[in-house]
């Protein structure tokens, strides 16, 4: 076949298909431009004319041949045209597109119609548009088919119809059938059925000749415009008119202003009676709504309802307004509800509604429009309308302040717009106080309770309310606290302040901290840990030093241990397993700690080099054994006073005494600690808490390295040594002497407080013991004095004037001397001595 | 206590109820050991929603409403400002929410607003604090520089900070 003979639209074969080049469009698409849509068809009219006589197909070139771009020399013959396989290859892939239960009619044109008015071309569209390379492409549709209307295959063209008005409203032409989704609805035309306001973006015919461009206003205008056209072109075909180009968000904008048009133009053959679904949707606040029941009388109908009912009762015009109104939203479902709930006995008339729309929750029973009082409102309706658009609006509040969109409602309620003009009648107002009671209850009780009780509470979609800060006055510890807060004068002062963000700190946050605080403060060692505060207190506590007054001071310094102490001392915040990272739980028993730090200690073997080292290390040491003191203090004041020890008392007991033992025994390190003022304290101190073998030995040591470590300053070890050596057996005592080694050591003890004072507690415990003790002890302790020649060193200094005085006098000191002075002056000496002592004011202890 | 000349009230001490730092508040009724009564313990909690002076490590001075507090003292401050002092001039210049770090806190105190507004001190611009401010500091370096060119003549080391550190407490 010679491409000359080819009919232009027939289907390129599959070889030679060019998807790049869109032969949908015709043409090879490079060359034609888009730009020039207008310049081709102003001269549509010239090409139609040659339409006719033209050629059947739209040059390969894309180059139109009619129109003033077109080349003169282009011509039918002349140029290149697509080449086609099948005559009929595009009416048959239109066909597989229908259904193609019209095989079998005889009539292909009837079934062709048939076929394109399933499609849904049934409407009659009188405009259609389509690009120059479709229409080249499905020219024959254009001449040779009576198209009442569709598209072509381009379902999915870019361009958006714009149904304009033809003046052939059976304008026959010949556009492919497409898969019409929906109709576009045309200009308003009398007796067209309109079921929905659509929007389409497939392609149209356009009719109308006063858009920008045309299709072509005659046969001739199109052919011209598409070359050579069979000569079956329709006739009507020469009608077609300028496509229209717009938008799609300028059609849409046509067909909503066209809609509500259409809404205004009474028509007959609406047949839903609901015109609210073609109005355009009138949202009315509650407030607006009210305001117009209450204002006008009678109650005027909403826009858009068929004004031919009956007069309207203000919850007829309520369910209206709920029609109109977005009934999807809560606040429309809770209206409804309401509705039903309030809704009064006898009344009737609320318009019809599809119940649908108002959810499950509102059990709706609507009556039909048609009954209801007429005209002047029923007062009994009357109120019911206002109390319950009030308690819409309550409704609606509570729900935004659930939503977090507004804020607390005011103390008074609601807001003065809502409140009736009129006064109320009592039935109403107590009523209304009654709702508006309760609705206030619900919400401070949503307030004040926790998340997580709210979330048991509330349905799991809806969202917590925020969380507001509770504005409550802040206890003060002098008792200013609830009377005060609760007086309305201060509830005014606190809503007059004109400090919006006060209480952002909750009472929950404050407790917490003083929680946080409080269980800090409370441990079982507060001698230990908090001693200073702890000896504040006790010194604050009145007392005048009786027994049980006493006792309750040890209590307080001991504090009795419950079992919840015990763990919460050892109470471990929770560890998550198998997280990624450190997560920790933090609560007011274990708060998160600011820096994870412990001491450590650690051994220093060579103590003796490196001096400032050595010396941490020692005062180190003395820091733990107070500690080991502190703690066998506690163990046996409990254990002996409070009664209250328990097995920990014990362990750690006997855990510190090993400690402290380790240190006596050791002279080199017993020798180091003295060297501290804080060491001599303490060894003196822990003596008392040893056992008495090794107790009087290292007193004995101490006696013997008197100036080490004795001086006027240690006159407060004083009471701790008297008190080992007043419970001093004879042997003890013995021992305690015997460990001196020089003799000469006694001068040195002589000469300052605490030695005198101690020498003297020597001998006044010794004449105790030797009264009361057998006779071979008292010649040991007679050979012993003798040996140690204590009493001529006495002599020797109580003639230099060189010995200090004691602390305390001791009576049974000159007893004891007495018996054991060998010559009677000494004796005279030291009785002068301890007469000196007396008017000195030194006391004697009895 | 308070730097600037304010007269603020009380500025106690912040302490910790493990710190063994004794109350400053002898006054107080002696109450037995209540535990919801912190007795001895100078508490934030009480200076809630109160306009306060915070003095910070590095010498800042920041003016503003506590809202709030934790268990480590770190304080929020709302419409807060840092308040330059330079001679008998000061100027603020604004920096909304501060979140200070507790330990960064040298002290805090409550602000008289009385004694505020009958104080003498002349608030001016925040260009011109800042020049004043940068005018000191200069003026300060040279003196410094000085000080230690002096000792070093006299064969001795003054090694000066010069911003090596920026804490001042």
């Amino acid at each position: 076949m010679d491409e000359e003979e080819q009919p232009e639209w027939a289907v390129v074969p599959e070889d030679e298909y060019d998807a790049l080049n869109d032969e949908t469009f015709g043409g090879t698409g490079v060359e034609y431009t888009w730009e020039d849509p207008a310049s081709i068809f102003q001269d549509l009219n010239k090409g139609l004319t040659d339409l006719n006589g033209g050629s059947n197909g739209y040059p390969k070139t894309g180059l139109p041949t009619v129109g003033a771009t077109a080349t003169p020399d282009a011509g039918p013959k002349e140029t290149e045209y697509f080449d086609y396989d099948n005559d009929n290859a595009l009416e048959e892939s239109i066909s597989r597109l229908v259904l193609d239960d019209l095989e079998d009619t005889e009539d292909e044109e009837e079934a062709r119609k048939l076929k394109l008015s399933r499609l849904g071309a049934s409407s009659n569209f009188n405009t259609y548009f389509m690009p120059p390379q479709v229409a080249s492409k499905h020219l024959h549709w254009l001449v040779d088919k009576e198209l009442p209307g569709g598209s072509s295959l381009l379902g999915s063209s870019v361009w958006s119809m714009h149904p304009t008005t033809s003046d052939d409203v059976s304008s026959t032409h010949h556009t492919p059938p497409a898969p019409v989704i929906k109709p576009v609805q045309p200009a308003p035309v009398p007796n067209i059925p309109i079921k929905h306001p659509v929007r389409t973006n497939h392609i149209v015919p356009n009719n109308d000749l006063s858009g920008s461009s045309v299709v072509g206003s005659s046969e001739s205008s199109i052919s011209k415009f598409f070359g050579n056209v069979p000569s079956s072109t329709p006739k009507n075909l020469a009608k077609a008119k300028k496509p229209v180009f717009k938008t799609v968000e300028e059609i849409e904008k046509e067909l909503l202003e066209d809609g509500g048009n259409a809404s205004s133009v009474p028509s007959s053959t609406i047949d839903e009676p609901s015109p609210i679904t073609n109005a355009k949707p009138k949202v009315l606040m509650a407030e607006d709504l009210e305001r117009e029941l209450i204002q006008e009388s009678p109650m005027q109908t909403p826009k858009g309802v068929d004004e031919s009912s009956s007069g309207r009762t203000p919850l007829q015009s309520l369910g209206q307004f709920n029609q109109v109104f977005n009934a999807d939203s809560p606040t429309g479902q809770q209206s409804q509800a309401q509705i039903t709930h309030n809704q009064q006995q006898g009344f009737q008339g609320l318009p019809t509604s599809n119940a649908a729309n108002f959810g499950p929750s509102a059990n709706v029973n609507f009556n039909s429009m048609a009954t209801g009082p007429q005209g002047v409102m029923n007062s009994n309706a009357a109120n019911a309308a206002i109390n319950n658009f009030l308690l819409m609006e309550q409704q609606k509040q509570l729900l935004l302040v659930r939503q977090g969109l507004l804020p607390t409602p005011p103390h008074h309620g609601m807001h003065p717009n809502m409140l009736p003009s009129g006064p109320l009648p009592p039935q109403l107002a107590q009523s209304f106080h009654h709702h508006h009671h309760q609705q206030q209850q619900h919400l401070r009780m949503l307030q004040h309770m926790n998340p997580h009780a709210m979330r048991h509470r509330m349905p799991m979609m809806m969202p917590l309310p925020p969380v507001i800060p509770q504005i409550r006055p802040h206890v003060h510890p002098h008792g200013f606290g609830p009377a005060q807060a609760m007086s309305s004068g201060y509830r005014k002062q606190m809503m007059k302040t004109d400090d919006p963000y006060r209480g952002l700190m909750t009472e929950k946050d404050k407790q917490r901290l003083r929680n946080i605080q409080i269980i800090q403060l409370q441990n079982d060692h507060p001698f230990t840990t908090d001693y200073y505060s702890l000896m504040y207190k006790v010194k604050l506590t009145p007392g005048s030093g009786d027994d049980v007054q006493k006792h309750q001071l040890l209590s307080k310094l001991y504090p009795k241990r419950d079992a919840e102490n015990v763990q919460r001392s050892h109470y471990e915040p929770a560890r998550f397993e198998n997280s990624l990272g450190k997560l920790q739980a933090v609560s007011a028993l274990a708060p998160k700690r600011v820096i994870d730090t412990f001491i450590r200690v650690t051994e220093c073997r060579n103590a003796s080099r490196g001096g400032m080292k050595a010396y941490r290390y020692l005062l180190l040491e003395i820091e733990k054994l107070y500690e080991c003191l502190l703690t066998m203090e506690e163990a046996d004041i409990r254990v002996a006073i409070l009664c209250n020890a328990d097995e920990r008392d014990f362990h750690r007991r006997s855990q510190n005494t090993d400690k402290i033992t380790k240190i006596l025994t050791n002279y080199e390190k017993l020798l180091s600690v003295l060297s501290v003022t804080k060491g001599k304290m303490l060894i003196c101190r822990v003596l008392p808490l040893t056992d008495a073998t090794l107790r009087y030995k290292v007193i004995g040591n101490l006696l013997d390295i008197f100036p080490l470590w004795g001086s006027d300053d240690m006159d407060k070890a004083f009471p701790y040594l008297r008190h080992c050596i007043l419970h001093a057996e004879i042997r003890n005592l013995l021992t305690l002497i015997g460990s001196v080694t020089d003799n000469n050591v006694f001068e040195s003890i002589v000469m300052t407080k605490l030695g005198v004072s101690l020498l003297t507690c020597v001998y006044h415990q010794a004449e105790i013991l030797l009264s009361r003790c057998e006779p071979m002890l008292m010649e040991d302790l007679e050979s012993l004095w003798t040996r140690k020649s204590v009493f001529g060193i006495l002599a020797v200094l109580v003639k230099n004037d060189e010995m200090a005085d004691p602390i305390e006098i001791y009576p049974n000191m000159l007893a004891h001397i007495r018996r054991f002075a060998l010559h009677t002056t000494d004796y005279q000496v030291l009785e002068t001595i301890l007469q000196r002592w007396a008017s000195k004011g030194i006391p004697t202890r009895q | 206590m308070a730097s600037g000349g304010f007269g603020s009230k009380n500025a106690r001490n912040t302490s910790t109820p493990n710190s063994t730092s004794q109350s400053s508040n002898h006054s107080q009724p002696q109450h037995e050991l209540d535990p919801t009564i912190l007795i001895g313990c100078a508490n934030l909690l009480d200076e809630i929603d109160k306009r306060m002076l915070v003095v910070l490590r590095d010498g800042r001075t920041l003016i503003g409403i506590l809202r709030s507090v934790d268990q480590f003292a770190n304080l929020i401050l709302h419409q807060a400002v840092e308040r330059i002092h330079v001679g008998n001039c000061y100027g603020d210049i604004p920096r909304g929410v501060f979140l200070v770090r507790g330990d960064n806190v040298v002290l805090l105190g409550e602000i008289d607003k009385e004694k505020e507004e009958s104080s003498n001190l002349k608030c001016v611009a925040v260009d011109t604090i800042l020049a004043a401010q940068r005018e000191e500091q200069e003026e300060k370096t040279i003196k410094e520089l000085k000080r230690s060119e002096a000792l070093k003549q006299r064969g001795m080391s003054y090694l000066h900070d010069s911003g090596i550190n920026d804490e001042m407490y």
